[in-house]
């Protein structure tokens, strides 16, 4: 009537050793495929998931990298190598893209691009001026984040651009500035179709902002073959792309691995060739690891300490200074990063042209810090220092603050907040002193100070406004002369530095881990992996 | 059986309704302003004030309750913020992932829980007993990310015997046909066996971590259940007869337990369904718990509110569901509520 209770252990055995036998049968089964005798296809894992196609609007940085390989650029960076793996885009050299030429107005108000011959959309419809005059007014007037950029080298009318011809296009600013090129060579700034905008439009949705989410029609080295929003993104190479010597590889699958622990074990067994955002710690036991190569170049990222320069104490410059005096930077680089950044050098970085060493330095000083807070008169007092809870290196950083300002008398009360909520609040301006990053597109050190101090700027948390700052700043977006910027630069850091309404603290490193064989790793001016340039023996 | 029925499906309706306005109001409670989250910090007070206004945000709290429950029964519940797709379309994408996890899970969790509690109470205080004991103990002290991590050492990392955490199939295998959304059905249904195959391959891992958790509460229940009626008069009664103790036990007791039984495994698909957040991060499921974690770091209460919204309903139908087989399995359930 009833199976007898050994049949049924027999039974589980049964099943669980089949599922087993399954497992050993088909593992290393999942190997490359798709390999062409000379370019191979990569698999690897960055430190986000994909969520949409749009080059304009995407908001996590995996998109970038991905979108920005769905479109191409008017120019290119120049870029050089950086040791055997690593090729790192100059900060002023630029190569032409679908522009095959390029040239500016005596002035340098007028810049005139002339589009190469023949150029297609991965549809086959026909790339030309039309298209790059349609993206770019897009980017101003339509959803995405890059009309942010336009005032910084004075565009604000969709009339600035215009198509002179099928292959010539125009772009007019009110004033010569270097930042434009810089700002072309950016993949966001990458070439999307017209027709393909028009045809997806609605009354409610003018610039096919829906359709752009979820599907392309690539004027970049890469089309889309495969995509799933939480398991991968399959990009093959596109047959329509101008320069398809440039594509060094056969295809690129980027692997949403949330886990940054699994990442890098999926890495070790050889299940993906790169990845990225592993544990600094992981990072530094895999340098021993045989078969793996731990890519570490400098970057112009920013790690800061940000005060609400509205609340008292930190409305006093004095106060804001004796703190900076107190951190212990070269702690941070070594304890809590482990040696994957540099000790900070100041707002605009010393790898970022105009950088000036003349404005102070950041060394921990504890008896001047002192000195500074008892000339501030403010006395011992309480703060809160708030960070997102996801990061394990500000929560490391957020302790050493902690005991670095109670020799202050500063009592420090760690807050770690959701991300949601820490991205919230400092959009609020509520967070007294809070620990942030930032990274400005194209190393331009006008366009980083802008952002993170200029008056009302959407990403300065500190509230801090200084008129004669933001005309300071502004005369650099308008000035091409060389040293004439670099005076303008110098002086900027200088009053920032007095001011100090916020403190960098390091510039951690561009980090990647790759399997050996990989090599090309390629850093674009806005710090992205370009694609194309990645191989694999 | 109807008035019965009728009855169950009137208080699932009104649970419903209650859970559609309790997360309503939570949302809205939780501070996040929706069209400054769409629009990024870049966006001009302006701007969030248009978005705010076509998104219905600037109206009266009443106002926005009617549509949104308006929505709700066109089958709306909006637009997420982090990719401006239908929040229906972002979370049933990837229901089916979310129950064949759960399905395994459970499936794992009875394998092991059921004959481990039916052994524990036939032989009560005896070693087996307490090996049992032991084990519920462990599993529901270990937390299913540290169980989880643990898996993925031992069985991937070192013995290499199931596949690493990349999902519901390997790297660039392409997906059964699209039938029912649950690979391995899809796999069978279409002759796909080899899709069958890796998707059972790649969801043992993720279905041990949730099962040998769950199944320490259905063997806990298993036994404690078995015991109750091992010591109700009809068992004592039927071994005063000199029925066979195999007889009793499959047949008397067995089927007494399983009202306690049966709300256990309701209970523990519905947490088996909820949740997996963690475990789905931790293998990179893209199930609805991934979506909502994700939902988590980017502020996307819309997201939030409408994978509340799903699990809550899938709650409400479990139950509803268990309470159809109470009538099944005890007639005088139905029969008029004489038991309950």
């Amino acid at each position: 009537m009833f199976p007898p209770r050994r049949r049924i252990y027999a039974s589980a055995a049964l099943a669980l050793t089949g599922l087993i036998a399954l497992s050993a049968c088909s593992a290393g089964d999942s190997g490359e495929s798709g390999d062409d005798g000379t370019k191979k296809p990569l698999v690897i894992s960055l430190d986000s998931s994909v969520d949409i196609l749009d080059p304009q609007a995407w908001r996590t940085p995996a998109s970038m990298v991905t979108t920005g390989s769905l479109v191409e650029q008017l120019i290119e960076q120049t870029y050089t190598a950086s040791g055997d793996l690593v090729q790192i885009g100059t900060a002023d050299g630029f190569d032409p893209a679908l522009a095959e030429s390029f040239e500016y107005s005596e002035d340098g108000k007028v810049l005139t691009l002339k589009l190469r011959e023949g150029l297609t959309f991965q549809d086959g419809s026909p790339l030309t001026a039309d298209d790059v005059v349609w993206t770019f007014q897009r980017g101003l007037e339509g959803p995405g984040y890059i009309k942010v950029l336009y005032p910084m080298v004075g565009i604000t009318s969709a009339d600035q651009f215009v198509a002179l011809d099928d292959l010539t296009v125009q772009i007019t600013t009110p004033f010569a500035t270097p930042l434009l090129p810089k700002m072309l060579a950016m993949q966001p700034f990458g070439i999307l179709s017209h027709e393909s905008g028009e045809a997806n439009a609605t009354d409610d949705d003018p610039w096919a902002g829906d359709w752009f989410r979820e599907n392309d029609n690539s004027s970049g080295p890469y089309t889309v073959s495969s995509y799933d929003p939480t398991t991968s993104i399959t990009l093959t190479p596109n047959e329509s792309y101008y320069d398809q010597d440039s594509i060094m590889n056969s295809g690129v699958t980027i692997q949403f691995v949330s886990d940054p622990a699994q990442r890098a074990l999926l890495l070790q067994s050889g299940e993906i060739d790169l990845a990225q955002g592993l544990p600094l710690d992981q990072v530094a036991e895999l340098e021993d690891v045989d078969g793996l190569t731990v890519v570490s170049e400098d970057s112009n990222r920013l790690e800061y300490l940000g005060f609400n320069t509205s609340i008292a104490p930190f409305d006093d410059p004095t106060v804001r200074q004796a703190i900076a005096k107190a951190l212990p930077y070269d702690t941070f680089v070594s304890d809590v990063l482990y040696g994957y950044a540099k000790p900070s050098t100041g707002i605009v970085p010393s790898g970022m042209v105009t950088h000036s060493d003349e404005a102070g330095e950041f060394t921990q000083n504890l008896d001047e810090a002192r000195a500074l807070l008892e000339e501030a008169g403010v006395g011992e007092f309480s703060t809160t220092l708030s960070f997102k809870q996801s990061s394990a290196v500000e929560t490391r950083a957020a302790v050493f603050i902690q005991s670095a300002l109670a020799e202050l008398g500063i009592t420090v009360e760690v807050t770690p907040l959701p991300d949601a909520e820490f991205t919230q609040r400092t959009n609020a301006r509520e967070l007294p002193m809070y620990l942030n990053n930032f990274l400005g597109w194209g190393a331009d050190p006008f366009y980083q100070m802008k952002s993170l101090v200029g008056s009302g700027a959407g990403t300065n948390f500190t509230t801090y406004a200084n008129e004669d700052l933001d005309a300071l700043i502004q005369s650099g977006f308008e000035t091409s002369d060389e040293a004439e910027r670099e005076a303008i630069s110098a002086e900027a850091q200088s009053v920032i530095y007095d001011e100090m309404p916020m403190v960098p603290i390091w510039n951690p490193d561009w980090t990647f881990v790759v399997r050996d064989g990989v090599s090309g790793l390629t850093k674009d001016n806005t710090e992205q992996l370009r694609l194309q340039y990645l191989t694999k023996e | 059986m109807i008035r019965y029925l009728l009855r169950r499906v009137g208080i699932s309706l009104i649970t419903v309704a209650g859970l559609a306005l309790v997360v309503f109001l939570v949302v809205r409670i939780l501070p996040g302003d929706a069209a400054a989250a769409r629009l990024g910090p870049e966006a001009s007070p302006e701007d969030i004030e248009a978005l705010r206004a076509k998104l219905g945000l600037d109206q009266p709290l009443i106002v926005q309750l009617g549509d949104y429950l308006w929505g709700l029964l066109h089958g709306d519940l909006g637009l997420a913020v982090s990719t401006g797709r239908p929040v229906a379309d972002e979370l049933f994408a990837r229901l089916p992932a979310t129950i064949e996890l759960a399905v395994a899970g459970l499936l794992v969790a009875l394998v092991i829980g059921f004959p481990l509690g039916m052994l524990a109470a036939s032989r009560r205080g005896r070693a087996s007993d307490a090996i049992a004991r032991v084990f519920a103990v462990l599993g529901s002290s270990m937390a299913p990310v540290w169980l989880g991590l643990l898996l993925i050492f031992g069985l991937y990392s070192v013995a290499r015997i199931f596949p690493g955490p990349v999902g519901r199939l390997p790297i660039g295998m392409p997906p059964p046909e699209h039938i029912t959304g649950m690979y391995v059905l899809d796999g069978l249904l279409t002759g796909n066996f080899a899709a069958t195959g890796e998707a059972l391959r790649y969801l043992a891992l993720p279905a041990l971590t949730l099962g040998l958790g769950a199944s320490a509460a259905v063997l806990k229940m298993v036994r404690s259940a078995m015991i109750a009626t091992a010591e109700s008069g009809f068992v004592r009664t039927a071994r005063a007869y000199g029925v066979p103790g195999r007889e009793i036990l499959w047949r008397d007791q067995l089927r007494n337990a399983m009202l306690q039984v049966l709300t256990a495994i309701g209970l523990v698909f519905g947490f088996l369904l909820g949740g997996n957040v963690i475990v789905e991060r931790l293998f990179s499921w893209p199930g609805m718990g991934r979506v909502a974690y994700d939902a988590l770091g980017s502020n996307d209460l819309e997201l939030l509110q409408g994978y509340a919204l799903i699990i809550g309903v899938i709650y409400i139908a479990l139950n509803f569901a268990v309470d159809l087989l109470y009538g099944v399995i005890d007639p005088r359930i139905r029969l008029g509520g004489r038991s309950s």
